[in-house]
């Protein structure tokens, strides 16, 4: 009986020993996370997504920079400032449509030249940018206030009118809030740090101010052809959804903000190429693109929090299960060392010796 | 008003896709009258000779270069004086 007690005990210290190097192993496992193994979340986008959003990136900056759409939009602007020409109906049509002639946005009808907004002669080239088509601009120059005050109520809408018409003009519509640039240069002559800024640009490039008129319109204004190289995007991305049933809204976001990056900087690169290292800057696309972005983060913040919830929602779950094990096993004997479980086996191995010997004592 | 005016500035037109109102109008708009006298004066010494042809200037314009201007009529050599400070401003 001796020698079975003594097995059983050897038996237990082995199991206790491997039980104790497994514990060990698992610890030190613990340290050594292998990032390799975690599985990357997989892309929304499939091989047809990547291609046809990069191509109809290249349309929408092929749309954007086209020197015959250039063309046709100032002839639509030069339609709607009353010049005489040949037209096509179309521009007839829109050049009517947006009809701006002696308007106060150009100059008080107090003067006969273009003026700035210290009321002096402005800049050749540059009227836009120095009175009264800052939509944002609180002063005297406010397109609209302007225009209410020289026509009333309807001047409102001759304003928008006249504002859009400008956007298909070749410089475009300087930026809202152009006018907050202002400044008195060193002959006390009003001025703006945008069109210095387009001027020592265009002396850094190519080493006079040839084409400070085209990087000016091409950096900080808006331009109808630039809002239409945006809008193709998002023409050609909704057919593209359409045709391929993709209603995933992360996946149409992904797609979207692929085509207009690739235009943004295919843009970019092709002003760089025709205005001596000076990108073309297409403001109306830069904001979409920053809007999809901001779009992207959102879904994926989203997903984030659903996940932690998922998370937390598990990890209560185990609390429950574990609650529930552990009430199951209330009612075992426990102890606080390890030698007061081998006593109890010792003592268990006792019993059935005393037992066996209880029952040989009977049976003689 | 059709106005006869030098082949080869039409074709510089043409070439940088500028309109004849807008460009005479946009010169009207951005320098002084008395200015005008000065800027006829350098781009007459240029004697532009060679072939003419015909270009049609609108009729409200033609009232505004006789009032801008001062002058009883718009006659061809004003007309392409004109054109020619147009051609150099910059197109907006």
């Amino acid at each position: 009986m001796r020698k079975t007690y003594e097995l059983v005990l050897q038996d237990s210290i082995t199991k206790l020993d491997s039980l104790s190097m497994q514990c060990k192993n698992e610890m030190e496992s613990w340290g050594k996370l292998d990032t390799n193994v975690i599985i990357k979340s997989a892309s929304s986008l499939d091989a047809w997504d990547y291609c046809f959003s990069i191509a109809i990136g290249i349309a929408g900056a092929k749309i954007s920079t086209s020197e015959q759409l250039e063309n046709y939009l100032n002839d639509v602007h030069h339609a709607a400032s009353g010049a005489t020409g040949d037209y096509t109906k179309l521009q007839e049509f829109l050049g009517s449509l947006l009809r701006h002639q002696g308007d106060a946005i150009d100059k008080p009808w107090t003067e006969k030249q273009f003026i700035n907004r210290a009321y002096e002669p402005a800049d050749v080239g540059y009227h836009r940018l120095l009175w009264g088509h800052d939509i944002i601009n609180l002063g005297v120059d406010n397109p609209f206030r302007l225009m209410f005050e020289q026509q009333g109520i309807s001047g409102i809408l001759q304003a928008v009118r006249h504002l859009v018409a400008d956007t298909t003009s070749r410089q475009g519509l300087p930026l809202p809030g152009s006018a907050t640039f202002d400044y008195i240069k060193d002959n006390g002559k009003v001025s703006n740090y945008l069109l210095e800024l387009a001027k020592n640009l265009s002396k850094e490039s190519c080493g006079n101010m040839r084409n400070a008129q085209s990087i000016y319109s091409h950096m900080f204004t808006i331009r109808a052809q630039d809002i239409m190289g945006g809008g193709a995007i998002a023409g050609f991305s909704a057919m593209y959804f359409k045709i391929r049933g993709i209603q995933n809204s992360v996946r149409r976001v992904q797609f979207r903000l692929i085509a207009y990056s690739v235009a943004f900087f295919g843009q970019a690169m092709l002003g760089a190429v025709k205005q001596n290292g000076i990108p073309y800057i297409n403001i109306p696309l830069a904001a979409t693109v920053f809007k999809n972005l901001a779009q992207l983060y959102y879904f994926s913040l989203k997903e984030t929090r659903e996940l932690y919830d998922r998370t937390y929602e598990l990890i209560a779950e185990g609390d429950r299960l574990s609650e529930c094990v552990t009430s199951t096993g209330e009612g075992l004997i426990t102890y606080g060392n390890a030698s007061a479980y081998l006593y109890e086996l010792s003592q268990g191995q006792r019993n059935v010796d005393s037992l066996i010997e209880e029952f040989e004592r009977r049976l003689s | 008003m059709i106005v006869n005016i030098s082949k080869t500035l039409r074709d510089l037109y043409k070439k940088q896709h500028k309109n004849f109102d807008y460009a005479i109008a946009s010169a009207l708009d951005n320098f002084d009258p008395v200015s005008f006298v000065s800027c006829f004066k350098i781009v007459n010494i240029f004697e532009l000779d060679g072939e003419k042809c015909e270009i049609n200037i609108g009729d409200e314009l033609v009232k505004r270069i006789i009032s801008d201007l001062e002058m009883n009529n718009l006659d061809d050599n004003t007309a392409e004086l004109l054109l020619w400070v147009g051609a150099v401003l910059p197109e907006v």
